[in-house]
C-alpha cells in the first residue's frame, strides 16, 4: 500500500511537471518595439513557442535603460510563466544608479549573442586605418567629435574606453539612439561614431562610411577584414550582449525544459540566419557560464562607470 | 523596365493583395484605438511575416502602417483623442466639425486626403528620392534646433483667445518634458526618486489624458440635458463622401501640406506628429478662409491629414535610399527588409530595383486599400455618436485608460492619464488652451537636446544657428510665422 | 477670476522650478548643462505669470473678468474620484469586475437608466477585456 502511494505520488509529480508548460508564457522585452533586443526576443520566442507548444506573448516595457522591465521580471513569480530578455544593461543599471539589482538577482537561462562596438568614420575622411585615426586624435586632443547613442549607454562607454586606452581627449556627443548618430556622421556633423557594425552596415556597403576597428576579442563576422583594437595592442573590448533570464528561485525541472527548448530554438537555422543577417555574433553560453560572464561585466562596469561619468 | 514588371507582378499577386487588406483592417482597428500606435502594430505583426514570402509579408506591414496613420484621425475627429500621435493636429478642426454636426464629412475628408498625402509621398520617393535624402542628411543639431523652434512658433496660432495664457501653457508643457534623465549628461532632473520617471513622462498618456479624459470630464461637468439631446441629433447627421468641388477647393492646401509632410518625414527623428502640426499652421497662408482654422475648418483638417500620411513617403525615402531609420516604424521595416535578404541603401536601388518597385506599388495599393475600407469604416463609426451620451463618455474613459496602459504595460502611465485628464478638465474650466502644452511636449526635448548638442560641436559659439543656411532660414520663417499669427490675432 | 487662479499657480510653479533647478549644474563656458533649461523656463514662466496676474487684476478692477462656467460639480467630482479609485486599485482584484464596476458607476452617475447601464457596462468591459487582454496580449490582471 505504502509503495503504491509513493508510486502514485511520483507519477503525480512527474505528470505535474510534464504538464509544464500548459498555459501561455509572458515574455518581457526591456526595449521599444523595433530595436535589436525586441527583434531578437520576438524571433527566438516565435520559434520556441512551436517547440514548447504553448504561445509565448511578448510585452514591451521600456524606460530607465531597461531597468523598469528587469525590475518587473525580478519581482515576478518564479513559476516559469514569466521570463524576459536581458541586455548588457543588466550589468550596468546599478552602476548608473538606476536600480539596485545585478545579474545575481536572476536565474539566467542563456546568452544569445554579442555585438561589439566599432569605430566608424566617413569614407571620404583622411583616415584609412585605425592607426591614422589614433595618431590624429593624439595630436589634436579635444577636437575630434565622437557620436554615441546616449549618455551612459554602452556605446558611450565604448568611446570612453577608447579615449582611456589611447590616452587622449575626445568630444563626446550623445544622440537619442544609434541611428541618429549614424545619420549625423553621414551628414558630416560629427567625425566618428562608436556604435555597432550592424548600425553602420548599410553606410559601409554603399561606400559612404568606413569601419576602422572593432572592439571585440575576435574579428566581426560581418566585416572580417576589419582589425580588432586588441590586435593593435590596445586592450579595449566593449560589446553589447543579450540573453534570457528568469526570476530567481525557479524550479530546476522547469528551468531544464525552458533551457532545452530555447537552445533548440537558438540552434534552428531560421534563428542563426537571423543573427548573421543582423550582424550579431552568435555567442551561446549556458546559464551558469552566462551568470559568471554577466557578473564579471557587472564588476567591470561598477568600477568603470562611476569614474567615467563622474557619478 | 523588366524589373518594374517583375516588382509589379509580385505586388499584384492575389495573396499579396489579400495580406494587404488584412493589414489595412488591423491597422484601422489599432490606429483608431487611443494608445495603440502604428509602431506597436508593426512590431506585433513582424514575427508573423517570418512565415510569409517577401511580397506577402511586406504587403501586410505596409498595409498596417498606412492605415494606422490614417485611422488615428478617426478618433481625433470623433472623440477628440488622437488615435496615434500623428493625428494631434486633426483634433483642432476635426473635433470642432463633429461638434458642428459634420462628423461624417470630416471623416470623409480624413479618408480622401490621407490617401492624397500618401500617394504624393510615394511620388516624392520615386521622383526626388536621392536629392531628398541628401537634403535630410544636411540636418545637423543646429538645424534640428531651428526646426524645433519653427514648430514651436505654431504655439501662438494654437493659443486661443489669450496669447499670454497660451504661452504659459506651452512653457508648462516644456517643463513637463524636462523630467527624467537629461539628454546630454544623463543627470536626473525632477524624477522624485522614481524609476518610472527616469525616461521622462511618457508623451502618449499625457496626450490621451489631456484630450480624451479631460474633454469627457469637462462635458460631464458642463453639459446640460438640452445640450446632450442636441448633440445626439448632431451625431446622426452628416454625409461622409465629400463632393468633387469640396475636394478641388482643398487641393492647394493639401498639396502645400504634403510637401511639408514629405520633407519633415524625410528628416530622421522628426515624424508625422510634427509634420501635421507644422502643416496645419503654415497652410493657413494659402488657405481661402484662414480665420476658420481651429474652429472647424475643412481646409485645416485637410492640411493635417494630408501631411501626416505624406510623411510616410518621406520617411521611407530616407530609409530606403540611405538605410537610416527615421523613426521606430521604419526601424522595424529595415528589420523586415534584412530578414528577406535585402539591405536598404543605395545598393538596393541598383541590385534589387524589382524590390524597390514592389514596395512603391504596395504603398500605392495600401492607400487605395484604406480609401475603400476607410469610407465603410467611417460610415459605421459615425453611428457611435448616435449612442447615448453617457455610454460615449464611459467608452472614451475606459479606452483611454486601458489604451494608455497598453503602450508600456505600466500602471504608472495609468496614473499619468488620470492626472493629465484631471488637469485637462481644470484647464478647460479656466479657459487655458491645451494645444501649446502638447506642442511643447513634443518639440521641447528636441529643441533642448539639439541646442546643447550644437553648442558642444561649435564649442560654445551660438553663431552656429545663424551661420548655417538651413538653420537661418528656419529661424527667419519662425519669426515670420509668429508675427503673422500675432497680426491675425490682432485683427480678430 | 480664472486668470488669477492660473497665474498664481504658475507663479508658485516657477518658484518650485527655481529651487529644483538650482541643484543642477548650469554648465561651463557657454555650453549649457542640465540645469540651464529648467532655470530658463523658470524665468520665462515667472515673467509670463506676472503679466497674466497684472492683466487679471486689471480686468477685475474694470469688472471685465470672465466667470468660470457653471456646471455640475457633484457628479464630475464623483466620477473623477471613481476613476482615481480604479487607477489605485489597478492590479488588485479582477480586471473585468473592476472595470465593470467603474463603467456602471459612471453610467449611473450620468443618469443612464439602470438596465441600460447594466447591459452597456457588461458589453463594454467584456469587449475591452477580450480586445486588449486576448487579442493584443496586454498584461491585464
Amino acid at each position: 500500500m505504502k509503495r503504491f502511494l509513493v508510486g502514485f505520488l511520483v507519477i503525480m509529480v512527474v505528470m505535474l511537471f510534464a504538464a509544464y508548460p500548459d498555459k501561455p508564457i509572458t515574455f518581457i522585452i526591456q526595449a521599444a518595439p523595433g530595436g535589436a533586443s525586441d527583434m531578437v526576443s520576438r524571433t527566438i520566442t516565435s520559434i520556441a513557442q512551436e517547440i514548447l507548444k504553448v504561445p509565448i506573448t511578448c510585452t514591451n516595457i521600456t524606460g530607465a535603460s531597461g531597468a523598469i522591465a528587469m525590475k518587473r521580471l525580478q519581482t515576478s513569480k518564479p513559476d516559469g510563466y514569466t521570463m524576459g530578455y536581458v541586455p548588457v544593461e543588466l550589468s550596468m543599471v546599478k552602476a548608473l544608479g538606476f536600480a539596485d539589482f545585478g545579474p545575481e538577482d536572476f536565474d539566467l537561462l542563456m546568452r544569445i549573442m554579442v555585438i561589439p562596438a566599432a569605430v566608424t568614420v566617413r569614407a571620404d575622411s583622411q583616415w584609412k586605418t585605425i592607426q591614422d585615426f589614433i595618431d590624429y586624435v593624439k595630436s589634436h586632443p579635444g577636437t575630434v567629435t565622437v557620436g554615441n547613442s546616449g549618455p551612459g549607454s554602452i556605446w558611450h562607454i565604448a568611446a570612453l574606453s577608447l579615449e582611456k586606452a589611447i590616452g587622449t581627449k575626445l568630444v563626446h556627443v550623445p544622440f537619442d539612439g544609434a541611428a541618429p548618430a549614424v545619420a549625423a556622421l553621414m551628414g558630416g556633423h560629427i567625425t566618428a561614431v562608436t556604435v555597432s557594425p550592424t548600425e553602420v552596415k548599410s553606410g559601409v556597403e554603399s561606400g559612404q562610411l568606413r569601419i576602422l576597428a572593432v572592439m571585440s576579442e575576435e574579428r566581426s563576422p560581418l566585416f572580417p577584414q576589419v582589425p580588432t583594437l586588441k590586435e593593435l595592442g590596445y586592450d579595449v573590448t566593449v560589446a553589447a550582449w543579450g540573453g534570457l533570464a528568469l526570476p530567481k528561485g525557479i524550479d530546476p525541472q522547469i528551468y531544464k525544459i525552458l533551457a532545452e527548448a530555447f537552445k533548440k530554438a537558438y540552434d534552428s537555422e531560421a534563428f542563426q540566419k537571423f543573427l548573421s543577417d543582423r550582424g550579431m555574433t552568435p555567442a551561446y553560453l549556458d546559464g551558469e557560464n552566462f551568470k559568471a560572464f554577466a557578473v564579471s561585466q557587472f564588476n567591470m562596469f561598477m568600477e568603470l562607470i562611476p569614474k567615467a561619468l563622474g557619478k | 523596365m523588366q524589373q518594374f514588371i517583375q516588382g509589379m507582378s509580385q505586388a499584384l499577386e492575389p495573396q499579396a493583395i489579400l495580406y494587404l487588406f488584412v493589414g489595412t483592417v488591423s491597422g484601422l482597428v489599432i490606429g483608431t484605438l487611443p494608445g495603440l500606435t502604428a509602431t506597436m502594430a508593426i512590431a506585433i505583426l513582424t514575427p508573423l511575416t517570418f512565415w510569409l514570402s517577401p511580397n506577402e509579408g511586406l504587403a501586410m506591414l505596409v498595409g498596417v502602417w498606412n492605415s494606422a496613420i490614417f485611422s488615428g484621425g478617426i478618433s481625433a475627429i470623433l472623440i477628440n483623442t488622437p488615435g496615434t500621435p500623428a493625428s494631434i493636429a486633426s483634433t483642432f478642426d476635426g473635433y470642432s466639425l463633429t461638434r458642428k454636426g459634420l462628423a461624417g464629412l470630416a471623416l470623409g475628408i480624413n479618408v480622401v486626403f490621407s490617401a492624397v498625402g500618401g500617394i504624393l509621398g510615394i511620388l516624392a520617393l520615386i521622383l526626388v528620392g536621392f536629392p531628398l535624402a541628401r537634403f535630410a542628411l544636411s540636418f545637423g543639431p543646429a538645424e534640428y534646433f531651428s526646426l524645433a523652434i519653427f514648430g514651436l512658433s505654431t504655439m501662438v496660432a494654437v493659443s486661443g483667445k489669450s496669447i499670454i495664457k497660451g504661452m504659459l501653457a506651452g512653457f508648462l508643457g516644456f517643463s513637463i518634458s524636462i523630467i527624467g534623465l537629461d539628454p546630454i549628461f544623463g543627470s536626473e532632473r525632477f524624477t522624485f526618486g522614481r524609476m518610472e520617471l527616469l525616461s521622462g513622462v511618457s508623451f502618449i498618456p499625457v496626450m490621451i489624458g489631456l484630450f480624451g479624459v479631460g474633454e469627457v470630464f469637462y462635458q460631464i461637468y458642463a453639459f446640460t440635458h438640452s445640450e446632450i439631446t442636441s448633440e445626439k441629433t448632431v451625431g446622426q447627421l452628416g454625409r461622409v463622401v465629400p463632393t468633387f468641388k469640396e475636394i478641388k477647393g482643398m487641393m492647394p492646401v493639401s498639396l502645400f501640406s504634403s510637401v511639408i509632410g514629405i520633407i519633415i518625414g524625410a528628416i530622421p527623428g522628426a515624424g508625422a506628429d510634427i509634420a501635421g502640426l507644422v502643416a496645419w499652421d503654415q497652410s493657413r497662408r494659402i488657405a481661402k478662409k484662414p480665420d476658420e482654422y481651429g474652429k472647424g475648418s475643412l481646409e485645416g483638417l485637410a492640411a493635417s491629414t494630408t501631411a501626416n500620411n505624406a510623411c510616410l513617403g518621406g520617411a521611407l525615402t530616407t530609409m530606403m535610399s540611405l538605410g537610416i531609420p527615421g523613426d521606430a516604424v521604419t526601424a522595424v521595416l529595415i528589420g523586415a527588409f534584412i530578414m528577406y535578404g535585402v539591405q536598404p541603401g543605395p545598393i538596393m536601388f541598383r541590385d534589387r530595383a524589382d524590390f524597390v518597385y514592389m514596395i512603391v506599388i504596395l504603398m500605392v495599393l495600401a492607400n487605395i486599400a484604406f480609401l475603400s475600407v476607410g469610407f465603410l469604416a467611417s460610415k459605421i463609426l459615425t453611428k457611435f455618436l448616435s449612442l447615448s451620451q453617457s455610454f460615449i463618455w464611459t467608452t472614451i474613459i475606459i479606452l483611454s485608460l486601458v489604451g494608455a496602459y497598453a503602450i508600456n504595460n505600466s500602471p504608472f502611465d495609468l496614473f499619468i492619464v488620470f492626472v493629465a485628464g484631471t488637469l485637462g478638465f481644470v484647464l478647460r474650466l479656466i479657459d487655458v488652451p491645451l494645444g501649446p502644452i502638447v506642442l511643447a511636449l513634443i518639440l521641447g526635448p528636441m529643441a533642448e537636446a539639439n541646442m546643447r548638442r550644437a553648442l558642444i560641436l561649435s564649442r560654445g559659439s551660438a553663431f552656429v544657428f545663424f551661420t548655417r543656411p538651413i538653420s537661418l532660414v528656419l529661424l527667419i520663417l519662425s519669426v515670420v510665422s509668429i508675427l503673422g499669427s500675432l497680426i491675425r490675432k490682432k485683427k480678430t | 477670476m480664472a486668470d488669477l487662479i492660473f497665474s498664481l499657480t504658475t507663479l508658485c510653479f516657477s518658484i518650485y522650478l527655481f529651487v529644483g533647478s538650482s541643484k543642477l549644474p548650469k554648465g561651463v563656458s557657454n555650453i549649457p548643462g542640465p540645469g540651464f533649461f529648467p532655470n530658463l523656463l523658470a524665468w520665462v514662466i515667472l515673467f509670463l505669470s506676472c503679466a497674466l496676474l497684472l492683466n487679471g487684476v486689471w480686468k477685475i478692477i474694470k469688472r471685465k473678468g470672465q466667470r468660470i462656467i457653471r456646471g455640475r460639480w457633484k457628479r464630475t467630482l464623483l466620477i473623477i474620484i471613481g476613476t482615481f479609485v480604479y487607477v489605485l486599485l489597478w492590479g488588485k482584484g479582477n480586471f473585468f469586475i473592476n472595470t465593470w464596476l467603474l463603467l456602471l458607476f459612471i453610467q449611473l452617475t450620468t443618469k443612464s437608466k439602470w438596465y441600460y447601464a447594466l447591459i452597456g457596462s457588461t458589453i463594454l468591459s467584456l469587449s475591452v477585456y477580450l480586445l486588449f487582454g486576448k487579442i493584443f496580449h496586454v498584461m491585464l490582471f
